[in-house]
């Protein structure tokens, strides 16, 4: 899982399949991450651009991640989800558990002006 | 409901005793340098010792492959042969008559000629004795007879004549007490006194009469020493008789042939053994001795002593040749086991030691040859040990193999080409025992390994019973909570259905529930628990049991109850589990539908003859995900002969075994393409059939469920 930072957000990337072979593994590192964040008052963004396709085992990892996320006042977001995903998301209603943007440029716009200007300052390497 | 197994222990079997733990130590490098020390020092020991008789075998095999090559005839046999005997009457002979056979040799003008035939008593058949043993003879016959001149006497005269060597033997017993009665000797000089003790030593001989002694040329022994194996292999050029040295009957022939007087064993000053007879030095090995390289016994150097009689041979065939007369005509006596023939008369082992000698012939022993293959012994051996475990059995077994074969070829080159004896037999049971020591061990490594594994198969088997056990435990408490389809109680006439549920292997999470609210009223839900095993199995009964409860307690709408089952199920949540579900009401009356989305795929209606259509709605997210979401009412309408088909996702996510998903698309086509007939056996079974064609025998990794309502026209 790849992983950004800019200013108080933090972008995760995850990749490839989620499925019950994989879930595992993804919801652990996910959740790892999430308890940093948290513990360092940052918040995260899923770049979900890499992900081709989640079963419903991992959207109950994002479910997890989403309720552990609650406790606090961090928020988690997602962006960037590709067709089969935005799919699945539709079908799942998971939307409701996350805001969702089409792009990660779009998402950070929701946070401070700081992760914004990092972020375009990124962009720009 | 876990499979009761008692626990297991390791069998280490045979391969576990401490033994052969031990043997496979280091993949049995240690025994293997253990067994290669104890060959070193057998080697050094039989060595020093003198016979090995699996290396003299090794060596009697090239002996067999590679015999000597006979390019010139030096010598030749004079056989008095069965022919002869037949026709010069029995043995033994007057020696009167074996004299005239020595003086038809004697004109041919041969080099030399050796007897072997030895004449220790008088001739009993000589005029006088014949006379004084046979009785009835007058007294006047034998008194004339007795003046004529002996056998004895005419065949003293011959030999005279000729230059003829004597055969005499040798003998390991002293037949009478005292000192030998001095008898004419060849002079045997001795430069090396170590060469001495090499010679073989004997306390006796059996000479021939005085009378014939006395006019002979030169005396030569006839002895045959045999290896310990009763094979003759070597003979000595010099023996010892009491104390005193004599030659033995091939170097006598060739002193006699050069007209030396003495001869002389010594080491030349470039260091060649060997022995002098007149000018000419005749190599050895260091002890005196020459080690024979036969040929097969060769008719070409002999002659039947019958056709010398008869003079029936060419004049010059005997000339300027060593000749040996020998007696063959009697059968057995005088045979003997050589590597080249079970069977070679004793006089043709005589030929066959003057050849060798005359043209150096002999086998030779390089003397550091047993150092060479000790070395080589070590070096190989140190490969197969070091190498071996790595490259496995295959390259071990190869490996040996070819050091095997090239040692025999080079010890058989050594031998063709140099007439060098050079023995591997010890490198070879060096290789070999340090081979068999690595394969054993690798079997005993192997058979460890194959009883760890099955262990841990076993170990695996079990686990997998557990986990079976557990899951069919789950699926029990799936299967046992579902309705029967068939049977729902009060069911109008105008609504049929199906519904159907294949269990996963491994995820068992799917539910479905159908009974009547009322007279007219259906309610139905299908969800799909994220999670597997028992507690997926509780959780999905716990929610149909809080959902059915909630349905029938109160008047509420499907999306109040979902509203108020979600808040309920989340509170008995602790493994994070979700639920997603469609619920609905439909009426029998006027099919009228009103349902509620939790995150679960889009409700279809199937029509005949038209596109399948999707009941898309808002909805709300999975039961659990959001502990206090108020999920929203959706409405439709069933027309009448129209099918409502809900399913789960392990129908439009199955996969095939390359991870192709078969698609909410291909369902709609599906449910579309078979919409004529929409009764919802038909549905649901032409959809599962569809989804397995699809999959190809692929393991499901979900449950599969389908579930299939038709709403007819009302009958009032």
């Amino acid at each position: 899982m790849n992983l950004q930072e800019f200013a108080e957000v933090v972008v995760l990337a995850p990749m490839g399949r989620v499925d019950h072979t994989s879930a595992e593994s993804f919801q652990s590192e996910l959740l790892e991450h999430v308890g940093q964040c948290a513990a360092a008052d940052k918040h995260i963004i899923l770049d979900m651009s890499g992900i081709d396709y989640m079963s419903s085992v991992g959207l109950r990892a994002l479910m997890i991640a989403s309720k552990e996320s609650k406790k606090t006042e961090m928020s988690i977001v997602v962006s960037a989800l590709q067709p089969d995903m935005k799919e699945i998301f539709e079908i799942s209603r998971f939307h409701f558990v996350f805001k969702t943007f089409d792009t990660t440029a779009e998402a950070i716009k929701g946070f401070s002006d700081a992760a914004v200007a990092a972020w375009s300052a990124g962009q720009e390497d | 409901m876990a499979a009761n197994i008692a626990p297991n222990t390791l069998n280490t079997g045979w391969s576990g005793h401490p033994l052969a733990r031990g043997l496979a130590v280091e993949h049995g490098r240690l025994l293997a340098v253990i067994v290669l020390i104890l060959v070193v020092l057998a080697q050094s020991v039989i060595s020093q010792s003198g016979f090995n008789r699996v290396g003299q075998s090794l060596q009697d095999f090239y002996h067999r492959l590679a015999p000597r090559d006979v390019t010139s005839l030096p010598v030749v046999i004079v056989d008095i042969d069965e022919a002869t005997l037949k026709a010069q009457g029995q043995w033994p002979w007057p020696r009167t008559r074996l004299a005239e056979l020595i003086d038809k040799v004697g004109r041919q003008k041969p080099l030399a000629i050796g007897l072997d035939i030895i004449m220790p008593e008088p001739d009993r058949l000589s005029p006088g004795r014949f006379a004084r043993e046979q009785p009835g003879i007058p007294a006047e016959l034998g008194r004339q007879l007795a003046t004529l001149p002996s056998n004895d006497n005419l065949f003293a005269q011959t030999i005279a004549r000729w230059p003829v060597a004597l055969g005499r033997a040798a003998l390991t017993v002293k037949q009478q007490s005292g000192d030998l009665a001095p008898v004419p000797q060849t002079p045997v000089q001795i430069s090396d006194s170590r060469q001495l003790a090499s010679f073989p030593q004997f306390a006796d001989h059996l000479t021939n009469t005085r009378e014939i002694e006395k006019t002979a040329f030169g005396y030569g022994y006839l002895n045959s020493v045999l290896d310990p194996d009763g094979i003759m292999r070597r003979v000595p050029t010099v023996i010892k008789v009491s104390k005193q040295l004599a030659p033995t009957m091939g170097v006598e022939l060739i002193r006699i042939a050069l007209g030396a007087n003495w001869i002389e064993t010594m080491k030349t000053a470039d260091g060649v053994d060997g022995v002098r007879i007149g000018d000419i030095v005749l190599p050895t090995d260091p002890d005196g001795w020459i080690d024979l390289h036969f040929s097969p016994a060769d008719p070409r150097r002999r002659v039947s002593a019958q056709k010398i009689f008869q003079g029936a041979i060419d004049k010059s065939l005997l000339e300027n040749k060593l000749v040996m007369i020998g007696v063959t005509g009697l059968g057995v006596a005088d045979v003997y086991s050589t590597p080249v023939t079970p069977r070679m008369d004793g006089v043709e082992i005589q030929a066959q030691f003057i050849e060798n000698l005359l043209y150096g012939t002999r086998l030779a022993k390089s003397p550091d040859s047993g150092a060479s293959v000790l070395i080589a012994l070590l070096i190989v051996a140190s490969l197969i040990i070091v190498l071996g475990p790595r490259f496995g059995p295959g390259f071990m077994t190869a490996a040996t193999v070819a050091i095997v074969a090239l040692s025999l070829v080079v010890g058989f080159e050594f031998f063709r080409l140099a007439q060098q004896l050079v023995d591997p037999g010890f490198l070879i049971l060096g290789v070999v025992l340090s081979y068999l020591v690595m394969m054993v061990a690798r079997i005993i490594e192997d058979d460890q390994d194959r009883r760890l594994m099955s262990f841990n198969l076993l170990v695996e088997r079990e686990d997998n019973a557990r986990m079976s056990g557990e899951l069919n435990a789950a699926r029990e408490i799936q299967m046992g909570i579902l309705p029967d389809p068939e049977n729902i109680e009060g069911l109008p006439e105008n609504l049929d259905l199906h519904a159907f549920l294949e269990p996963a292997r491994e995820v068992g999470g799917d539910l479905y529930d159908l009974f009547m609210l009322d007279e007219h009223r259906l309610f139905f839900v299908i969800g799909d628990v994220s999670g597997k095993g028992v507690p997926a199995s509780l959780f999905m009964a716990l929610s149909k049991a809080l959902c059915k409860s909630a349905a029938l307690r109160t008047d509420a709408s499907v999306a109040e109850l979902m509203t108020t089952a979600n808040r309920e199920i989340s509170r008995e949540n602790p493994a994070f589990m979700f639920v997603t579900a469609v619920a609905g009401v439909i009426d029998s009356r006027t099919g009228e539908l009103e349902f509620c989305n939790a995150g679960h795929d889009s409700p279809c209606v199937v029509a005949p003859g038209l596109a399948t259509k999707s009941l898309n709605s808002d909805g709300g997210p999975p039961l659990c995900v959001i502990d206090d979401f108020d999920y929203p009412l959706d409405k439709a309408r069933l027309e009448p002969g129209e099918t409502l088909v809900l399913t789960t996702d392990g129908v439009n996510e199955a996969m095939t075994a390359s991870q192709k998903m078969y698609g909410t698309d291909r369902l709609t086509v599906c449910l579309t393409r078979n919409s004529d007939n929409n009764a919802p056996k038909n549905v649901v079974a032409t959809l599962y059939d569809d989804v397995k064609t699809f999959v190809a025998g692929a393991e499901p990794n979900d449950d599969i469920t389908v579930v299939a309502i038709r709403f007819r026209e009302p009958v009032i």
